[in-house]
């Protein structure tokens, strides 16, 4: 009996001793802790500065998220691909461009011929009748449009392709509507 | 529904410059050699050879741009038919400047 209540009385002991560790690794901890917070509040000290930039940056992917997950379902009812929410790189902006100018520079001497033709043709067209006359006046004048329509054609066409096809078919066109008159000395 | 009949009438009118194109082409091809008959001439291999071109020429772009507008709307049916006949009316253009007509008879 005297054993037994001795030996609780260590373990008692023991006990206290124990509390009073774990108390202490409690208070360690919680200085640890609040240390720890105390840093992270120091770290939120610093991105608080950070904070007004950094939420735009997070901000913008969500909303071009939502745009696309919104766009999404129309552009599927409108049977079109996703790619055109997507932007053009700057580099098919200026192949784009580079042709376009090409493009421009055909319409123009298209328009050059349409004009010699359909005076050269007026005089022929009087003798005949006037509704060829004014038909054969609308194919001419239709003609130097022939470029800036393939081009808005392609554009239309090719919206949300690759861009490699996009300039596969602008490079037809060039090679297809090239003004071969311009070159009248070759021939 | 007004939209629609634009849309007709503009296809019908399209149509309309297609066939003139074919009409004239065919004209040409008929027409030319009788004149070179008469002046004693004949039409030679390249002569018919553009001659039938023309014919051709507005045919082949009409079929084309039907083609490649079977799966579109409307409105971009009819920029491929205008296109099309753009680009038809430029090479017949081309090949009435280049191609000199006296090259046809031998």
């Amino acid at each position: 009996m005297l054993f037994k209540s001795s030996s609780v009385s260590v373990l008692q002991a023991f006990r206290e001793v124990r509390l009073a560790r774990l108390v202490y690794m409690g208070i360690e901890k919680d200085r640890a802790s609040r240390d720890a917070a105390r840093e992270s509040s120091l770290a939120s000290g610093w991105t608080v500065e950070g904070q007004p930039e950094l939420q735009p940056k997070v901000r913008v992917p969500q909303t071009g998220e939502l745009v696309a997950g919104l766009a999404d379902p129309l552009l599927d009812e409108t049977d079109t691909t996703a790619d055109d929410v997507k932007q053009m790189s700057s580099g098919a902006l200026v192949l784009l461009g580079v042709i376009g100018g090409v493009y421009l520079l055909f319409t123009f001497v298209w328009f050059s011929w349409a004009n010699a033709a359909s005076v050269a043709n007026a005089s022929v067209a009087s003798t005949s009748g006037s509704l060829g006359g004014v038909l054969q006046q609308i194919v001419f004048w239709v003609a130097p449009f022939a470029p800036a329509l393939w081009f808005i054609s392609v554009l239309v066409l090719c919206r949300g392709k690759k861009v490699w096809r996009m300039s596969l078919w602008l490079g037809l066109g060039l090679v297809v509507l090239v003004p071969l008159p311009m070159f009248g000395g070759l021939f | 529904m007004a939209g629609k009949i634009t849309g007709w009438a503009a296809f019908v009118l399209l149509t309309g410059l297609y066939v003139y194109m074919v009409v004239a082409a065919v004209g040409n091809l008929t027409q030319l050699p009788e004149m070179a008959a008469q002046l004693g001439l004949g039409v030679n291999a390249t002569g018919w050879f553009w001659l039938w071109l023309g014919v051709v020429l507005p045919v082949i772009g009409y079929a084309v741009a039907l083609f490649a507008g079977r799966k579109r709307r409307g409105g971009a049916r009819l920029l491929i038919l205008t296109t099309a006949l753009a680009v038809v009316a430029a090479l017949q253009l081309e090949i009435s400047l280049v191609v000199p007509p006296t090259s046809f008879f031998m």
